[in-house]
Parts: C-alpha cells; sequence; structure tokens
C-alpha cells in the first residue's frame, strides 16, 4: 500500500505558487522515504508522493530512493503503473533522481532479479560486487568517491583537484552498476578488481549508488547541487 | 573502505537511554533526543538503537516518539534493534526511517526468519547480532540467550556466524557480554580469529571498548569494520571525532566527515 501523503501534502500546498518545479517521491512499501522527506523539510522544497493520478509536469523531478531488491521495486512500480509513468517523463526531457535501488532500477536489469524488466533509461545492468578478501559485500559504510572526468559535472564542487570526495558518502549495497557508455559513469569507488559505478547519469537522468540523505552535510549539499539548480 | 565508529543508544522505559554492564540494565544516561543530536553533532559514523523494550519479544511495535525523533534529528545511517521477527516487523522499522536492522531472538528461534527478512529488504540492510560468552579465555565463545539469561547450549559462535551469513545476514555484530560496559578493552583474540576465519560479510564488535586505543586495536584487523560501544561516550570524554583521529594516526582509513 501507498502511504498517505499528508506530510508532503502539508509542506507542498503552502509553496506550490512560488516554487515552479514540484518534487514527486515514488514511495516504495519499504524504502529510505523518511530521510528524504528531511531533506525536503529543512529545505523547504515542495514535494508530493507520485501517485499515477498525478499531474506531471515537465518541469517536475521524480524521485526514486529505496531498499531492498530489484524485483520488490520494479513489481512495485509496474503494479503502480508508474513505470511507464516514470520512462515517459524521462523521455520528455523530466528530471529524474534515483538513490541507491532507486538508482539500480533506472538500468534494464539486474544480477539480483534475473528476467525482472528494469526501467532503462540508461543502458546497462546490475552485478553483484565482486567478492574479494579485501572487500567486504554487502559494502557497507563510508567511502570516498572518485569523479569521472567527463561533462556531468554536478559533483565536481564536491571534490578536489584529485578528483576525489573532500568528503566521504554512505553506501549500503551488494550490487553495482555497468552502465554500457562509460560516460554514463560519472562517479566511482574503489574495489580490488576496478573502480565501481558510485554514481550515473544519461541526459536528464541520474543515480546515486550511496545515499546523501544519509551522508550528513555533504549528502546535503550535493542534493542541494541536484534539487536547487 | 572506511572503518566505523557506531554509538550504541540502549532505550529503556520509552525513550530513556541507558548503559548496560553484562547485558543488564545499569544507569541511565539521558533522553534520547539530547543523545541523538549529540552523537550527530559529534560526527559518528553510524547509531545503532536497540530497544531493550522489545529485545526478546515476538513483537515489534513502532514506537511513534522514537521514530518522530529519528526522523527530526538524524542524517546519518541508524540501524534498529528489538523485537524483529519477521519481514512485517523489518519492513515496517525501514519504512520508519531506519536504514538497517538488527536480529537476534529471531534468527537464535528460527535461522530462516533471517532469509525472509532479507529476501524483502535485501541482505545489505539485514545484521544478525550474536551475544556471546566463554566459559574462560581459551575456551570456544557460544552464544549467550539473554531471554534465559544463560548459553544457549549448543551453539558456538563460529557455527552462529557461518548460519547468519548462508540465512542472507549482510553484517553480523558480535556482543561480548562479558565485557559490555566494562570499558576494559574489546576481545582482540577474537578480532584475530575472525581476520584467520575470514568471513565474507562485514563483523562489527562491541563490548569493553574504553579508550581510543582498544578501537584501534580492534579496526586494524582486517575483517572488523566496525566498533559498536555505548559506556565510553557517556563515561569518559572521548568523542567519534578524538577516536577518529587516533585511528588515522595508526593508519586505518577513517571517514572524512
Amino acid at each position: 500500500m501507498v502511504r498517505q501523503s499528508s506530510l508532503a501534502a502539508t509542506s507542498t500546498s503552502s509553496r506550490r505558487e512560488s516554487a515552479p518545479v514540484m518534487i514527486k517521491v515514488v514511495n516504495f512499501p519499504f524504502c529510505n522515504y523518511f530521510s528524504l522527506e528531511r531533506y525536503f523539510r529543512i529545505r523547504k522544497l515542495p514535494f508530493q508522493i507520485l501517485e499515477n493520478s498525478n499531474e506531471l509536469r515537465p518541469t517536475d523531478t521524480i524521485v526514486m530512493p529505496g531498499v531492498g531488491t530489484f524485483r520488490q521495486g520494479m513489481e512495485f512500480l509496474f503494479s503502480m503503473h508508474l513505470a511507464k509513468l516514470i520512462r515517459d517523463h524521462a523521455e520528455r526531457g523530466g528530471k529524474l533522481v534515483g538513490i541507491c535501488l532507486g538508482m539500480q532500477m533506472l538500468l534494464q536489469s539486474s544480477a539480483e532479479s534475473p528476467g525482472i524488466e528494469g526501467l532503462g533509461v540508461i543502458p546497462g545492468s546490475c552485478e553483484k560486487i565482486p567478492e574479494n578478501s579485501l572487500f567486504s559485500v554487502p559494502h557497507i559504510g563510508w567511502n570516498e568517491i572518485i569523479i569521472s572526468d567527463n561533462d556531468h559535472n554536478i559533483l565536481a564542487t564536491l571534490c578536489c583537484s584529485s578528483g576525489r570526495s573532500k568528503s566521504d558518502f554512505y553506501f549500503v549495497h551488494s550490487y553495482h552498476a555497468k552502465p554500457l557508455e562509460p560516460d554514463a559513469m560519472i562517479a566511482t569507488f574503489e574495489h580490488p578488481s576496478g573502480s565501481l559505478a558510485a554514481a550515473i547519469a544519461n541526459k536528464n537522468c541520474i543515480g546515486f549508488q550511496f545515499h546523501p540523505e544519509k551522508s550528513g552535510s555533504a549528502g546535503y549539499a550535493l542534493l542541494d547541487k541536484v534539487f536547487m539548480t | 573502505m572506511k572503518k566505523r565508529i557506531i554509538p550504541s543508544i540502549l532505550l529503556r522505559g520509552g525513550t530513556n537511554v541507558s548503559i548496560s554492564q553484562q547485558f543488564m540494565p545499569w544507569r541511565t544516561v539521558g533522553a534520547l533526543a539530547q543523545q541523538l543530536r549529540l552523537h550527530v553533532s559529534r560526527q559518528c559514523d553510524e547509531l545503532l538503537i536497540i530497544n531493550l523494550d522489545l529485545a526478546g519479544s515476538s513483537g515489534y511495535l513502532s514506537p511513534q516518539r522514537l521514530l518522530s525523533l529519528v526522523r527530526q534529528e538524524v542524517d546519518i545511517p541508524i540501524a534498529y534493534a528489538g523485537g524483529i521477527v519477521c519481514s512485517d516487523h523489518a519492513a515496517s522499522c525501514i519504512n520508519a526511517g531506519f536504514d538497517k536492522i538488527y536480529m537476534t531472538a529471531g534468527f537464535l528461534d528460527d535461522h530462516q526468519s533471517v532469509a525472509s527478512v532479507s529476501s524483502v529488504i535485501g541482505s545489505q540492510s539485514v545484521g544478525v547480532c550474536l551475544p556471546y560468552r566463554r566459559a574462560d579465555l581459551k575456551s570456544t565463545p557460544m552464544i549467550w540467550d539473554y531471554r534465559l539469561s544463560a548459553i544457549s547450549q549448543g551453539m558456538n559462535l563460529f557455527d552462529a556466524i557461518q548460519s547468519a551469513i548462508e540465512s542472507g545476514a549482510g553484517e553480523i555484530l558480535l556482543y561480548d557480554v562479558d565485557r559490555d560496559g566494562s570499558l576494559q578493552g574489546l576481545d582482540i583474540a577474537l578480532a584475530a580469529d575472525m581476520d584467520e576465519r575470514n568471513f565474507s560479510i562485514p563483523v562489527l564488535l562491541a563490548g569493553g571498548a574504553g579508550t581510543p586505543q582498544h578501537f584501534s586495536e580492534a579496526l586494524s584487523r582486517r575483517v572488523i569494520q566496525g566498533v559498536v560501544a555505548g559506556t565510553i561516550f557517556s563515561l569518559t570524554q572521548e568523542t567519534p571525532a578524538t577516536i577518529r583521529a587516533h585511528c588515522e594516526q595508526s593508519g586505518i582509513r577513517m571517514r572524512k566527515p
């Protein structure tokens, strides 16, 4: 069941007139909704829970948080008739943001749930993080990110000249994104087998494997970049 | 991967925060709101709330005051333990704003309950907390069932860890009951043993941390990804920042806040 959106509605109503951009949050049955809600509340950003019946404007930003499995997440999107809505929004140029599982669902598939179709707004798939004696899986805890040298610079101000982030971000995941286009990988984290995706982007879609909403002030600064610029 | 310093908050009687000795509530040290603000402002890496009112019960009740405070005060990862025995409880907890849950009684009674929870919220969000005791320093650590205040017959710690991993746990918290609240040092022998056994998932250690050196001794072990501690943050001047600085000087990779 979708959680009632009374909090969101209260927050939203008084600010709708002054804010042309509305943030629409996909409220999965198990997700980190309240962590995001705290950020929106503190920053006084207008937000609502995304429902199939919502009017969705091209200027709106859809956010997909997520905790759980790829199968559970996608089955929810299909059962609530949100998958097509989200794909259409992205194809029309609307902004789409995914966090953790929400990021993985931007891709076409995941080894976590074989046979389950992802949104596919970013070509690629998810694979299990390679097991290694020097790297525990799940990848749980704080890690620095390394910004890829391409045109997607939303993360640039958070990094030193070396490309490494000034602050660490919080990760909690067992699968990692493998976008088909190398340029889609806009930030990575280090793994003994090589660099793995920490953030991916394609046109108007962006996804973070880590949790900016749980990464203290550095995470909030990143969310400011995403939602306030 | 950066090593973690994780303050634990033991709740008793609603939102009163206690510290414990040998797994028995010992002294009330404050209120939840104050403790959350304190730990967040001191830039700890993660928080663990252990709800003693529900520990050992089979019914997770959504404590509204607690949840309201967590949503209001916390912008860092926070985990919950207390009364979670099934996927409905776990999902409810994650929905309420927690990032991870820990199971103990649920796991001890039915290892498959971890698999069930893991299949819904993902193994990365499911930890198993294993309290243990040793008859003496050289003996095999055995699982201690806090509901019975007794060693759980026939279950040694290493078998329990393996079983928890096979059941889908994403993280293991090893809690030394005898050292709990003592400030006398963590179970370094166990930390060394864990390195040799080479378990694949993150392992946290709790019980006995009383100085920054205790943290660095444990965190220098490859498998130990974090130390959970409560009493040191209530009864000494140490903070996550001072402990982090000490660990960095010892060559351990710690979080950049």
